[in-house]
């Protein structure tokens, strides 16, 4: 059977299981997107009362069933995520009963006249505008906000909520079924299975489901899992706002010039030196050297097209910040540290490894990468993070061209 | 699956090891009784008061001023991940990784017992520390949670536990040792190692590693506080960033005459009764949904601290009133039902079932049961099968949740309005 994907591994006590449905996102269906989730995952057709549909996951044994939106570039999915006990933990075997009210909730969710429950959807419409509007007070989210407003006004990389609140009120819950129907009604998606189970029951319960839903495999899936940031721009941006925030936060967005997917290999290992537990630059240099910080922190944005630094500080120590950080970044360039700094990355990368065998979480999400191929699996990156050489790093460094800062200064404290 | 092994040392170290050779990694977790309730407690026949944020303090000045300067990056650099965490009652060091164990678990015992106090470097572990007082003012949660406190607690002098900027400024070299000779010494604290490791070697590390520990000095006594019945402030609004009001509803229960084990229990029954009562699919949380007397969800919480249990119940909120009638009178009238109460039990047990699926969520269970309950064991499938439904109504029936606080955060008033308390 296509798209189905099965690992047994007896280390564990759950099992789980995840069911990705592919899709493009438009920008008039961003708020539809965000919505949907939290429609599918606490009613279902056969129990359209929450009460009932919680009694049903308990009795089915489930953990919990929840749906989200994956991003991959510019491929989408709605993923399900269903987790029970296996046979060995529970002395029960549930895997039948509840692959079938997974199924059933997905391909089968609460509707009235070809919409969704508007009780729930009401709630949720409000929710998303509360969240919208506290965008607006915390200092974290307006930051991303300010920072993608300028680089990307016209949302050709990220299409955000909050730029398309004025749709809010139109939107009925009519709109976000139909939305749901394009993705999920009668198509067959990639489904995964990790953990200690009977492999044959599995797939004959998934057989039997979907074969009695009629649903077809989804046209040729060609995945656009790119992701790169490649717009120009030529003078650094420089962004200063006064909040009625108590701290402050500077942020320092690097581009890598002519970036290629490649260069995400070396960005990593960058960015492991600048914030992982190893090497830790960031925090070494603004906490413990200056005391500036309690925290700091660096992030890839874009496959290795950009590189964000950010650190929580008080106002007045926004020079000595913004020197720390360059500092930082000139360290860098200098061979015989970073000889020292790729040797622990290196080291770490190993150990981690490792480590990593002992959760299922991340086993289950790296085979479920390795299958979709989607570029980032995390095996894959470690490989060529290995073979990474100095000099690679030193030049890649030079690549490096400071598009945007960002300085969100707290007016509370003094 | 292993049982949790429990060794009594002659030093009075109380050390727990937990066996799981199918993990390839190791948690180690140094737990000292020294936590932001601790402002009181008598060294050498003297009685000591001081002020909030000492034990936050302490953990920050232990994990950066060692012999091997700081604690977190030595460990990091042996690729183990490292960190701290102060909370009510305790502070934790702890480690976890595939390598170096041993020697990260000798360097850890000797780093937190041989600390020497030097005025240049308290004061350079003070300010990140003052960042983080900065940023605790920009955050909800713990405005409300402090905010409560205050209205709360006569007798505990307990807010929260790194304390203000006032707090900080008056630790100095005298009064950091004074709490490190008190509060870091063997009979004060826990070792907790879970996953693979070799038992024997283990053991002789410890051992070995605490004699050569500095000497202790003293008898030491924590004083234990006695909350009284009564709430200090009926309501207290605070004003910061926000798109709606946030309010919350605090309970103080006496729990002063439950033993250990009917705590532990009562923790699992007050989750059922909030759930049943004002949770997400409660005949409440649909009223307050569709007379938009709310935005989203009620979420609700319990901590316990000393002979008290503190319950608060907290909403995104368009009709205050409202709110507050509709919560107070469920409460005051609470429902009980049998169906729901098996079920609350069923999931229960089910996640306690899976819990070994990571080694830390083995030990912290334990951890919050000794450090909350004074219970030394962690919760089991079959103690959960032994509650009935006639045991919790009894007990929730016996507590009158007659007097409560309201905690609100409002929308930031501008320069020419006036705040204005509803309740007036």
């Amino acid at each position: 059977m296509k798209n189905l994907y099965m690992k047994k591994d007896k280390n564990f006590n759950t099992i789980l299981v995840r069911i990705l449905f592919p899709f493009i996102l438009k920008k008039e269906d961003i708020l539809k997107k965000t919505i949907l989730p939290s429609m599918l995952v606490y009613t279902n057709e056969k129990n359209p009362n929450e009460e009932d549909f919680r009694k049903e996951l308990s009795k089915h044994g489930i953990f919990t069933i929840t749906a989200s939106i994956i991003e991959i570039g510019k491929q989408f999915f709605l993923s399900f995520t269903l987790i029970i006990p296996d046979k060995k933990t529970i002395k029960e075997d549930l895997l039948e009963d509840a692959l079938c009210f997974f199924l059933d909730t997905i391909y089968h969710p609460n509707k009235v006249e070809g919409a969704f429950e508007e009780r729930l959807f009401e709630k949720e419409k409000r929710r998303l505008k509360r969240d919208i509007e506290n965008v607006f007070h915390n200092i974290t989210s307006y930051n991303n906000y300010k920072i993608w407003n300028f680089l990307d006004p016209k949302e050709e990389y990220i299409v955000s909520s909050i730029n398309h609140k004025d749709q809010l009120e139109q939107l009925t819950t009519k709109d976000v079924y139909n939305f749901y129907e394009k993705i999920v009604y009668k198509k067959k998606p990639f489904i995964f299975l990790y953990g200690d189970f009977i492999k044959k029951t599995a797939k004959r319960t998934i057989q039997n489901y979907l074969e009695k839903e009629k649903v077809v495999f989804p046209k040729d899936f060609h995945p656009i899992y790119q992701d790169m940031f490649t717009k120009e721009i030529e003078k650094e941006i420089k962004i200063e706002e006064k909040k009625p925030f108590n701290q402050s936060k500077l942020t320092y967005v690097y581009q890598i010039k002519e970036a290629t997917r490649e260069d995400e290999v070396l960005l990593n290992c960058i960015n492991r030196m600048l914030s992982y537990d190893a090497i830790d630059l960031l925090m070494k240099k603004l906490r413990d050297e200056l005391g500036i910080v309690y925290t700091t922190s660096s992030r890839i944005i874009g496959e290795g097209s950009l590189l964000f630094i950010t650190a929580n500080i008080y106002k007045e120590n926004k020079k000595e910040a913004e020197k720390g950080i360059e500092e930082v970044i000139e360290l860098l360039k200098d061979k015989t540290k970073v000889e020292v700094f790729l040797k622990e990355v290196k080291e770490e990368i190993k150990i981690e490894r490792i480590q990593r065998n002992d959760s299922a979480n991340a086993l289950f999400n790296n085979y479920i990468e390795q299958i979709m191929k989607t570029g980032k699996g995390i095996e894959e990156l470690y490989d060529k993070m290995l073979e990474v050489k100095i000099e690679d790093i030193t030049t890649f460094v030079k690549r490096f061209q400071k598009i945007l800062t960002c300085f969100i200064e707290g007016e509370e404290n003094e | 699956m292993s049982k949790i092994e429990k060794i009594k040392m002659e030093n009075g170290l109380t050390l727990y090891l937990y066996e799981d050779k199918r993990r390839h990694a190791a948690f180690v977790n140094l737990v000292t009784q020294f936590g932001g309730i601790h402002h009181d407690f008598t060294l050498n026949g003297k009685k000591q008061h001081i002020p909030s944020g000492v034990a936050h303090f302490l953990e920050h000045y232990l994990l950066e001023h060692t012999m091997y300067g700081s604690l977190i990056n030595k460990l990091k650099s042996m690729y183990l991940s490292a960190n701290g965490v102060t909370s009510l009652n305790k502070t934790e060091y702890y480690f976890s990784g595939v390598t170096n164990i041993e020697k990260a678990l000798e360097m850890l015992i000797k780093a937190v017992h041989n600390i020497h106090f030097i005025k240049e470097k308290i004061e350079e572990t003070k300010k990140a520390i003052y960042e983080e007082i900065r940023m605790g003012e920009d955050n909800k949660g713990r405005r409300l949670f402090k905010m409560q406190n205050e209205l709360l607690l006569k007798n505990i002098p307990y807010r929260n536990t790194i304390g203000t900027n006032e707090d900080l400024k008056k630790i100095d070299v005298s009064l950091a040792t004074l709490c490190y000779e008190a509060f870091y010494r063997p009979e004060n604290e826990y070792l907790f190692i879970a996953g693979n490791f070799d038992r024997d070697k283990i053991l002789k590390i410890v051992k070995k590693s605490y004699q050569n520990i500095r000497p202790v000095k003293g008898t030491f006594k924590i004083k234990k506080y006695k909350e009284p019945k009564g709430i200090k402030k009926e309501k207290e609004i605070i004003h910061m960033p926000t798109a709606e009001d946030i309010l919350t509803i605090t309970y103080k229960l006496d729990v002063s005459k439950l033993k250990p084990k009917e705590k532990l229990k009562l923790d699992f029954y007050l989750s059922y009764f909030l759930k049943m009562n004002i949770g997400r699919t409660s005949e409440l949380s649909k009223k307050l949904e569709q007379n938009k007397i709310i935005i989203g969800s009620v979420s609700y919480d319990h901590i316990f601290i000393e002979n008290i249990c503190i319950v608060s119940i907290k909403a995104t909120i368009v009709k205050e009133k409202e709110f507050v009638k509709e919560i107070t009178k469920q409460i005051a009238h609470p429902i009980f039902k049998e169906e729901l109460f098996k079920l609350y039990q069923r999931d229960t047990t089910l996640e306690v079932a899976a819990r070994c699926e990571y080694i830390y969520r083995m030990i912290n269970p334990l951890i919050e049961n000794i450090f909350t309950f004074s219970y030394e064991k962690r919760d089991t499938v079959k103690q959960i099968k032994s509650y009935s439904y006639e045991d919790f109504q009894n007990i929730m029936k016996s507590f009158s949740f007659d007097e409560y606080a309201i905690c609100k955060i409002a929308k930031k008033v501008e320069k020419n309005e006036e705040a204005i308390d509803i309740y007036k």
